[in-house]
């Protein structure tokens, strides 16, 4: 019964946080139970409802949790007496670091300008490539659509957490050789 | 150098240092466009609430649409390349025929009723979509912060590492740099779902632009509707020859016989009055993420065929749904409160993420005063800039400059915050903008007495909540011990 089996998904997205909230710091059966509430849900609701059974459970899960959150925020009792957070007497003020600022130019020209380019580069040539062995033109339109900020965001998240300039510009001169090469070979 | 303590920073440290400077980054542009989408949720709601006395319906007849359309192109005698039908929807149900030269709204009958002046509406959701840029320049900054969003979710992943441990921790009495902490990382997490479906949805859509004209570029010649064409469909043959209308009308007892479960939103007229003219019917899916189907007619209403958006190629699907799950239409009133309440939740994290950055710094001895004041006006000068923009369209109509006056209104704030930035404090921006909000609320419901229900609570929550904020922040009891908190 669909109908049913909708609802029984719809219920336990709402269910499973429940369950890891009670079984938070004291019970791992609990916990346990939560995450596997949450993932029969987005079985049973992707099973029968498709990308809109996902959403609608995930959007019902975080409805539950964020209720959670709010019922935390009320129940915790303020402190009895707040402490004073720690603060520092001002210090002189530093000169302008030029370097820093140029390094900091210098990452913004690679994480924004130079990583859409890879990224663009990359996704352009898988399409162009996947259109011109036969796949149809939605689907190659479709798959760079997505490809193309799936590889910004890959690139930015893997850079953000190199320490230097020098470190990151490894990854989008990747990006812009396979680029070339798939322009070059399709 | 000093035992167990490494020079090389470790990736949770890198993760934090890559999520601040992505913050710092995106952040002022990154709070305006969840704060407008948030609004952008309820953009039928309040496309209503701003224009409360246009004329409403449950439904209309293929011949009263049918009469709306001519009436409205009769009355505006001039050629159009588009011609639209707005349905009555559940959330906006109302008839609009658009077309290039303007809109209005008709009757059940299909008489002409008052032209469509939601500008203030329309204001808000170009914020959202361009940010008042240039539609392509626009759609590729609003894109761009889309992958920055995502971006700062994967690295607050990574400079997170007790997230199991404080799952459930939420200090919000506490101090306040303890309770901005837990805002921030508690709905990160929880809400990361969210977060990250938005990011890359907007992503997508906005950078969507530059992947059409690369193709376009490579086989198309440069005409970027045909890239859109294996997608969303062939635009028809261009056949200038005059033609009577087309008939939707047809079209639309076609749909009634033939899919009498689909709810019909939308009716597009391709070249209206030639005979080249083709009529699109835009019917809603119950139960799917995409946008709809698109049905297709010819000028006479003889069916055509469908584009293959609900069982075309999986390109297509996959593409048209990705509106409806940024914009959270997909699960009626319950799911567009839900994307309300986390898009202004993306707004606090985005908010306290860098307030946590500047307090920090001036915990180090090295605050940032006018940053500071930039940053209390971005999170609490922007609402008021916004409630402000509404009440300018109230007074000046249709004409007002909305767009430009909020930029100024924001451009004098930022000002304010450099030169003399002890004056910007965060209380006294929250009781302006309850009050603001109050004021709203109480002039929306004196000046148009009957309102439709979804206006009414509007107005009952701008009211409540303007209020509550302005009292509550008078009393103190949001009172900051330090400045930098936004």
């Amino acid at each position: 019964m669909p109908e049913g089996l909708l609802t029984l998904g719809l219920f336990l997205s709402l269910a499973g946080p429940v369950a890891l909230r009670f079984g938070w710091q004291r019970s791992r059966a609990m916990v346990a139970l939560g995450w596997l509430a949450l993932g029969s849900a987005a079985a049973l609701l992707v099973r029968e409802a498709g990308a809109w059974g996902l959403a609608s459970g995930s959007t019902a899960a975080m409805v539950s949790a964020a209720a959670l959150l709010i019922q935390a925020a009320l129940a915790t009792a303020p402190p009895r007496r707040l402490a004073s957070e720690r603060a520092s007497g001002a210090l002189p003020p530093e000169p302008i670091d030029w370097a820093d600022v140029r390094r900091r130019a210098g990452i913004f020209l690679v994480v924004v300008m130079l990583d859409l380019a890879a990224s663009l580069l990359l996704a352009w040539t898988a399409q162009r490539a996947l259109f011109r062995t036969g796949t149809n033109a939605a689907d190659a339109t479709a798959f760079a659509l997505f490809l193309l900020p799936m590889l910004w965001l890959t690139l930015v998240a893997w850079q953000m957490t190199r320490c230097s300039l020098w470190a990151m510009l490894p990854a989008p001169m990747t990006l812009l050789l396979l680029g070339g090469i798939a322009w070059l070979s399709a | 150098m000093a035992v167990g303590v490494s020079a090389r920073p470790t990736l949770f440290q890198r993760g934090l240092s890559g999520h601040a400077a992505v913050g710092l980054l995106t952040g002022a542009l990154l709070y305006l466009i969840c704060l407008s989408g948030a609004l952008a949720v309820l953009q039928e709601h309040l496309q209503r609430w701003e224009e409360p006395r246009a004329v409403e319906m449950a439904a209309i007849t293929p011949a009263a649409a049918q009469r709306g359309l001519e009436t409205v192109l009769a009355r505006q005698a001039r050629p159009t390349t588009h011609a639209f039908i707005h349905l009555p929807t559940d959330g906006l149900p109302r008839v609009v025929v658009t077309t290039d030269h303007g809109a209005a709204y008709v009757d059940a009958a299909g008489g002409y009723d008052s032209p469509e002046a939601h500008r203030w509406t329309e204001f808000v959701l170009f914020l959202h979509y361009y940010l008042h840029l240039p539609q392509f320049w626009g759609l590729l900054v609003t894109g761009t912060l889309g992958v920055m969003l995502c971006g700062a979710v994967a690295t607050g992943i990574v400079a997170h590492p007790r997230i199991f441990r404080d799952a459930f921790r939420m200090r919000l009495r506490g101090r306040p740099q303890l309770s901005r902490s837990d805002l921030h990382n508690r709905l990160g997490v929880w809400l990361l779902p969210f977060f990250a479906a938005l990011g890359f949805t907007g992503a997508i859509l906005g950078l969507g632009e530059l992947v059409f004209q690369a193709i376009a570029t490579e086989r198309h010649g440069g005409k970027v509707e045909a890239s859109y064409a294996p997608l969303f469909g062939v635009e028809p043959k261009a056949n200038p020859a005059r033609a009577p209308i087309a008939r939707a009308d047809r079209a639309l007892a076609w749909m009634a016989a033939h899919h009498p479960d689909r709810r019909v939103t939308y009716v597009t007229i391709d070249e209206p009055g030639t005979a080249g003219q083709q009529v699109q019917i835009l019917a809603d899916h119950e139960r799917r993420l995409i946008y709809g189907e698109t049905y297709l007619f010819d000028g006479t209403g003889r069916y055509l065929g469908q584009v293959g958006l609900s069982n075309g190629h999986r390109g297509q699907q996959a593409v048209a749904s990705l509106y409806k799950l940024h914009f959270g239409s997909f699960g009626g009133v319950p799911v567009e409160l839900a994307y309300l309440g986390f898009g202004l939740a993306l707004c606090a994290v985005i908010s306290t993420g860098t307030t946590l950055w500047l307090m920090k710094r001036r915990a180090r001895g090295r605050p940032s005063p006018r940053l500071e004041a930039l940053w209390i006006m971005t999170v609490w000068g922007s609402p008021i800039a916004l409630a402000l923009t509404y009440w300018l369209k109230a007074a000046l109509g249709v004409g007002a400059p909305l767009a430009g006056a909020f930029w100024l209104l924001l451009a004098t704030g930022f000002a304010i915050g450099l030169l003399r930035p002890s004056r910007v404090q965060a209380a006294p921006m929250r009781v302006a903008l309850g009050l603001v909000l109050l004021a709203t609320g109480l002039s929306h419901v004196a000046i148009y007495r009957s309102l439709p229900a979804s206006s009414i609570v509007i107005d009952v929550v701008l009211m409540s909540t303007g209020a509550a904020m302005a009292i509550l922040s008078w009393a103190g009891r949001f009172k900051q011990p330090a400045r930098g908190t936004a």
